[in-house]
Formats: structure tokens, sequence, C-alpha cells
């Protein structure tokens, strides 16, 4: 009788074997494809030909997978969007398990998307993980004549010393306006530069930097605004007075998410709940 | 996954009770000094996979009339290039309430229950707990350790030399989680039960 036992045991385990996980932290990530990134960037540059632009933008999605699924059927409803920008934290503690969950959810967005790294995602490894994921954590890309900065702030998840925020990359960048000018008459006339982590924050917490930042970012042509998320709330703050706004973004717990519009004259932005 | 196949250890445990559990002796061995019978370990052991590495070898002590036993385990886990492959060590405490003699020289222990703390020992930008840099609180979590639980089952065969340094070779399996898939399910998150759940399997050479 007690033989009985013993084939449902066998059983039971061969059926799990995918489960032989060696380690949460061996970085065994089953994404293929990847770095999402530059693929999303390459869509969106070829699919693009209208003068006007519109992107949606949100962040913080980790922990409300419930609520990003929800978003993400939202969006698809939607006829009128380019893209959407993630501005960060989409997993709680970098694990590879959670990058799987949250880029499931996200990949069935119609529209191309691109991720930027978050605090929360660094942990554990995880900016190894993002890197083969999504690419590189400082990238840049040109659509309908606006450049779009994105830029990895999230400078208190490093020991010391740092090269967080990349001053250096914000500079190259600059030099490649520069050279792009110069090369054919075509030029970018508009620039927005995203981050997870705003200065003056905690994370992004040195003055002296947020400053120097700031000051760089300045020196792109016409920079309409900065956007970033970590602070889990809606914001629109001149953050140092000088006319150029920073908005940020609510986490997707409180199920909204900002729209931005770009045309020729400038910019729109719409808080949309859904 | 047919999550049935998980419930079925549960419900053999509970079938089991109607069976007589047959109490192991506490093992003598006359010959050796009370330090060795205390402090030498009772066996060694090989496990694959658990969330503790790719493979791991230990030794484990078991006391309070077999049903207790107190593993400590060291292993590896290739990762992919672009990281440095992890080393780890392991401090296991074991319960198994019931052994069943089933068809000599077969026992099988229908549940075999415990915890284990997994460190990394290596990665030195992996931080332990909250490091000084971020205000309190910021992180509860361990990057460096991982508190697990675990479930599962041992089937024993006694070898006929008797003579042999190895008396008996179990084989058994643990369905296990850690503290932070488990936490998952706190945070209203859609990570799937199968996916928060880690399988192992391995070999007990018991010296006794």
């Amino acid at each position: 009788m007690t033989l009985f036992f013993f084939p449902f045991l066998l059983a039971s385990f061969l059926y799990s074997c995918d489960n032989f996980e060696y380690h949460p932290l061996d970085g065994k990530i089953d994404i293929k494809n990847g770095p999402r990134n530059p693929i999303a960037i390459s869509t969106i540059q070829k699919k693009h030909s209208k003068d006007s632009l519109k992107f949606v933008f949100i962040g913080d999605t980790h922990r409300d997978d419930g609520d990003t699924e929800d978003f993400v059927k939202h969006i698809n409803k939607r006829k009128d969007i380019d893209f959407v920008i993630h501005v960060g934290d989409f997993t709680d503690f970098g694990l590879k398990k959670e990058y799987e969950l949250s880029e499931k959810i996200l990949s069935r967005l119609i529209y191309p998307y691109i991720v930027l790294i978050g605090n929360h995602d660094i942990r554990s490894r995880g900016d190894i993980t993002y890197k083969s994921v999504y690419g590189e954590e400082d990238f840049s890309f040109v659509v309908s004549n606006v450049m779009f900065i994105f830029l990895n702030t999230n400078m208190l998840e490093y020991e010391k010393p740092v090269n967080i925020p990349n001053i250096s990359f914000l500079k190259e960048q600059l030099e490649y306006i520069n050279d792009l000018s110069s090369i054919n008459k075509e030029k970018i006339n508009k620039t927005i530069v995203i981050i997870h982590s705003p200065p003056k924050g905690e994370q992004f917490y040195d003055k002296k930097l947020s400053e120097e930042f700031h000051e760089t970012i300045k020196k792109f042509p016409n920079l309409l605004c900065c956007l970033h998320g970590h602070t889990h709330r809606y914001s629109d703050v001149d953050l140092f007075e000088d006319g150029i706004r920073y908005y940020g973004c609510d986490n997707i717990a409180k199920r909204s998410y900002l729209v931005f519009t770009i045309t020729k004259k400038g910019y729109t932005h719409e808080y949309v709940i859904f | 996954m047919n999550m049935l196949y998980f419930k079925l250890p549960l419900l053999l445990m509970l079938c089991s009770t109607k069976f007589n559990a047959q109490e192991k002796k506490e093992y003598n061995i006359p010959s050796q000094s009370a330090f060795i019978k205390v402090f030498a370990p009772k066996y060694t052991k090989l496990q694959y996979a658990g969330g503790m590495g790719m493979f791991y070898l230990g030794m484990g002590w078991g006391y309070g009339k077999n049903h207790w036993e107190t593993e400590l385990l060291s292993g590896f886990a290739p990762t992919p290039a672009n990281r440095p492959t992890l080393f780890t060590v392991t401090l296991k405490q074991n319960y198994r309430p019931w052994e069943i003699i089933i068809n000599k020289p077969f026992t099988f222990d229908p549940l075999n229950t415990g915890i284990y703390i997994n460190a990394i020992l290596n990665d030195k930008k992996l931080f332990s707990f909250n490091p000084d840099r971020f205000p309190d609180g910021y992180y509860w979590h361990s990057e460096r350790f991982r508190l697990n639980i675990f479930i599962g089952e041992r089937l024993k065969y006694k070898l006929k030399n008797q003579n042999c340094i190895i008396k008996s070779v179990a084989f058994f399996y643990e369905v296990s989680s850690c503290d932070l898939y488990i936490m998952q399910s706190f945070t209203n998150s859609k990570m799937s039960l199968e996916d928060r759940l880690i399988l192992s399997v391995g070999l007990n050479f018991n010296f006794i």
C-alpha cells in the first residue's frame, strides 16, 4: 500500500522540471530579443513621419502589476499615441523574475515602449540585468527633430566615487548635435530629458551635481522640459526657477498617466486617469 | 501547471498518519568517544538547485531521535558571462516527523520540512542590509542573505553491505520559496505561484 505513494511524488516533481532554479540572483533571465530599447527606438523612428509627436509617460509600476495590466489595456484602445515611456522602477528588488514579469506585461502594448532604469531596478545586480534586457542606462534618440535624452540619475544606489549622472555623456550628446548641424540642414530643434530620480531628491542628492546637470541640459537646443518618476506623485514644478519645468508622474497605483503632445510651436501635457 | 501536483505531498502526509510511523532507534557508536559521537557529521549530501546554487555539498547532523537535522552546505551557481559566478553557503534546519518502512530496505519520509538561510559569499556590490548611505528603512531586504522555507519528501535505501562507510542513501526532493518571492504574494504581484516556488533534488549519504 505504501508503494502507492512514490509514483505520485515522482510524477509531481517530474512535471515541474522547469522550476529547478539555481539562485534568485543568478541572472538567468528568460527574455529573448534584447536589448529592447534600441529595437523600440528603431520602430519609433521608422514609423513616424508626422510633424507632431504624442507619447505617454508612466513610471513606478512596481508592486502594482494589476494596475499596469489595466493601463496596457487602456492605452491599447487609444488610436493617437506614438510611443510609451516608462521612467523606471518596474521592479521592487531588481530580481530577474520581476524583470520577466514586468516585460511580459509591457510587451502587450501595441505601441513601442522605452524603459529607463529606476533605483529599485538596480538592486540585486539588476543593473546587469537591465543592460541585457533594455540596453544602455544612458541613451538618446531623435524623432521629428526632437531629441530625447535618457539618463540614469539614481546616484544613491552606487558607492562613491560614482559617475552618476554621467555628465560626460550629456556633453558628448551636445557635441553630436553640433556635428549633426554642420553635416546637414536637418537639425534638432527641441530637446526633452527623461530621468528617474529628480534633482534635489534623496537619490540625486549632490547639490553641486544637480546644478551642473541642470545647466548642462539647458545648453541643448530648445530644452522643453524634464520628465521624471520616483516621487510617486504628479508634479509640475519650475525646479530651478528659470522657466524649465520638471514633470513627475504618479505611480501606477494611482491609475493615472501623462500624455505629452509636441508640435512645431511647443508642447502640451495632459493628466489622464484610467 | 496543475497545482494539484504540489498539494499531493500534503495529502499524502495526512494519509500517512494512518500508518504506524516507526520510531528510529537512537544510534549507538560504542567504540567512539562522546565528542565524535556528538559532533561528527552523521551524513553528507549533494543537492541540485533549490535557490542555493546549481550544485552544493554539505554535511548534516541528525538528533532528537533523528527527527531534527542541521546542515551546513556550500555550493555555486553559474551565471551569464556578464556577472560573477555565485558562491554560496547555507545553514539548513530540517524536521522530519515520520519515517516509514515501506518495503525493506526502503524507508520513506512523507514529510521533511524546515528553513534555510543562504548567503552569497562573493560579489562586493551586493549589500547585506540597508547600507549607511541610505536613510533608515530605505530598503528592508537583504541582497546577500535569503531566507527560505521548504517542504519535501525522502526515500532511503539501506545498503546491503553495512561494513561500508555509507550505510544508506536517501533520495529526496524539496519545494521551497525565498523571502522575496513570498513577499510578492503581499504586494499585489501577478507573479504566479509556480514562479515563486523553487524545486530541488538531492542525495543524502548516511554514515550511521
